[in-house]
């Protein structure tokens, strides 16, 4: 079992034609960083307002360490969130804010209190800064006291709802590798939510895909790229190729020619065989041809919509290469690059 | 330099109207209570005689007492449903009606309301008297007419209230709910968060709408004279005739009382943003 254990949880919100959940199911294992991630307004923040205890579910079931949460208040939950914005106490200090929660929530004796704070502080790399108004300090900061905050309750579960998404990317960089430090550290279990696939990627030991209120894979960031469970995670992972083939046990048979995949859920019979754009190998020499129908450079690598047997293939190719529209590409395909789905599930 | 004058002509209109809607009548009634009868100076002895007098001082202390009472009761009825609003609920529509109609009942229909309502010989000494709760419609107690003022409390809460719970429902479905679940989600609860993060966010918001309670209930004339329990007992009702009475020499002493009610409110306008300051300083926010 683990850490954290969500059952079935459906969730419409007052008014809403749509559930924002329908039928979530995630298991999040103890002391893992796990990503949800998803576009805007498939359901993310709203599973974990439920998590959270700040939404109550219309059914299915919170459970935390083995116990239920459903019906504790977001107070009575050993749950800690971080959210978007920072939402740090204006004119308090950053020590003040940092112990925010054990001060006033549990009336900690003053001299644990600021031991724990002077720990804290070193702990966030905010050492020095104990004395300083919130007003007084950078974005980055900022979310480092907000980080700091919600650890001084020692949550067993740590949320972290888009904490990164208003900082500049070199910034970005530094505070996801200093969550996975306080993870490594720490060991809280934390649930991280993001629309970025790469933050993601890089943050997080396994990624649930969410799309509208589901989960429709959970799994290791390089399974995304490698076996992604649908079209649609295919696709959301940079999937661009998705040309119809035949399944017979492992063998796929497309216009392409034959690729042997292990593994994949589709069963036999109509599949999409996926193509990642990158997968085009021994260009000018390789046993595939295409015919090129349009050239879109985009920086470093240019892309070649192409027309092969009939079935239109998407191809980045590094600038070594350079064709024109009407010009035809000989190339092989790198089997590590392509996968099969069901050509028929789709998601709603 | 040269683009500041163009502005400052801009604004001379409203300059003009400025000093002749407000500074002109401020520095009249000022010069006034200066001023004999005859509009010759008299130095302080106006303001003497007011201060010296027991009726200005009860007076005083009457409309002091009420208007604190009914804004420190408009005040903790609006705070109890505005945090009971602020969530979504069936019916929600009607109770955000329900406590902002009286918004649009004129101050002096109000009282009205509440003498037909609550006077001796009103329904809910009538309703009391049939249901036996009193023996005849002259055993219900005094809530209007009293020498307390409740009946003017009652009034100035129910009139006053909604202005209150509106500013507070701005803050508390704002930026306060956001602070508030943040708080909530680092294990500090319900009447914590209310008194540390729902309070000292809505402090100004509070501040400004009391300020505006205490002035209206403090400088109002037509709620106490219809339901003062003798003509005079308010400050606003005894300044008002000592203003119209034939015998002149009591006018200076009207101007007089007039700074005197100005110096309190700026008082209360001072202390209320004082205290709201060092609320929300104290509680971090």
């Amino acid at each position: 079992m683990g850490c954290l254990e969500l059952t079935d949880i459906v969730k419409t919100y007052r008014g809403a034609a749509e559930p924002a959940l329908r039928g979530l199911n995630l298991s999040v294992e103890e002391g893992e960083i796990l990503a949800i991630l998803g576009v805007s307004g498939c359901g993310k923040t709203t599973a974990l307002k439920v998590v959270s205890g700040l939404e109550r579910q219309d059914s299915g079931h919170v459970a935390l360490g083995g116990q239920e949460m459903d019906g504790l208040a977001p107070e009575k939950r050993p749950i800690a969130m971080v959210f978007q914005k920072s939402l740090l106490f204006r004119n308090m200090t950053v020590a003040e804010n940092i112990n925010f929660a054990p001060r006033i929530g549990r009336g900690m004796g003053k001299k644990l209190l600021a031991q724990k704070t002077g720990e804290m502080l070193e702990l966030m790399q905010l050492g020095g800064l104990g004395g300083k108004r919130a007003t007084e300090i950078s974005g980055g900061q900022e979310q480092r006291v907000s980080l700091g905050r919600a650890l001084m309750t020692e949550p067993k579960l740590l949320l972290l709802d888009e904490p990164l998404s208003a900082l500049d990317p070199g910034l970005k960089l530094a505070l996801e590798a200093h969550i996975q430090e306080v993870n490594r550290k720490l060991g809280t279990t934390m649930l991280y939510v993001t629309h970025d696939q790469k933050e993601a990627t890089r943050i997080a030991s396994r990624i649930a895909l969410m799309q509208n209120g589901r989960i429709v894979q959970c799994a290791k960031p390089q399974d995304f790229y490698a076996k992604p469970a649908t079209k649609q995670v295919a696709e959301f992972f940079g999937w661009e190729n998705f040309i119809p083939a035949r399944k017979r046990g492992a063998l796929v048979s497309s216009p392409l020619g034959e690729f042997a995949i292990e593994g994949a859920a589709a069963g036999d019979g109509g599949v999409l065989l996926c193509v990642r754009p990158e997968a085009a190998t021994e260009i000018g020499r390789g046993r595939i041809k295409a015919v090129v129908r349009s050239v879109l450079p985009q920086g470093i690598e240019t892309v070649y919509e192409t027309d092969c047997s009939g079935a239109r293939l998407k191809l980045s190719l590094n600038m070594r290469h350079s064709f024109s529209a009407g010009e035809e590409i000989r190339f092989d395909i790198d089997p590590q690059m392509v996968w099969c789905v069901a050509a028929d599930r789709v998601v709603i | 330099m040269t683009k500041r004058l163009p502005i400052l002509a801009s604004f001379l209109p409203l300059i003009v109207l400025m000093a002749i809607a407000y500074i002109w009548p401020v520095a009249a009634i000022i010069r006034g209570s200066f001023s004999d009868e005859a509009g010759l100076f008299a130095g302080w002895q106006n303001y003497a005689d007011v201060l010296g007098s027991y009726y200005f001082r009860d007076s005083l202390w009457f409309s002091l007492r009420v208007s604190l009472i009914s804004t420190f009761l408009s005040v903790a009825l609006a705070a109890v449903l505005a945090m009971a609003l602020r969530d979504t609920f069936a019916g929600k529509k009607i109770a955000l009606f329900l406590s902002q109609y009286n918004l649009s009942i004129p101050r002096m229909a109000a009282a009205m309301i509440m003498v037909f309502l609550l006077s001796q010989t009103g329904l809910a000494s009538a309703v009391s008297h049939a249901l036996g709760f009193t023996e005849s419609v002259g055993d219900f107690p005094w809530l209007v007419y009293d020498a307390n003022g409740k009946g003017l409390i009652i009034v100035f809460v129910w009139k006053f209230f909604p202005y209150i719970c509106i500013s507070m429902l701005g803050v508390l479905q704002g930026a306060s709910l956001e602070y508030e679940q943040q708080a909530a989600t680092l294990g500090i609860g319900k009447w914590r968060r209310f008194f540390f993060v729902v309070l000292p966010t809505a402090a100004p918001a509070i501040a400004v709408s009391s300020i505006l309670v205490f002035a209206a209930s403090f400088g109002d004339y037509e709620a106490p004279a219809i339901l003062g329990s003798a003509q005079g007992r308010s400050l606003s009702v005894m300044l008002y005739l000592k203003y119209v009475d034939p015998d002149m020499r009591d006018r200076p002493e009207a101007f007089a009382i007039m700074v005197l009610m100005g110096l309190v409110l700026m008082a209360a306008i001072v202390t209320c943003r004082r205290l709201a300051a060092g609320g929300a300083r104290k509680r971090g926010l």
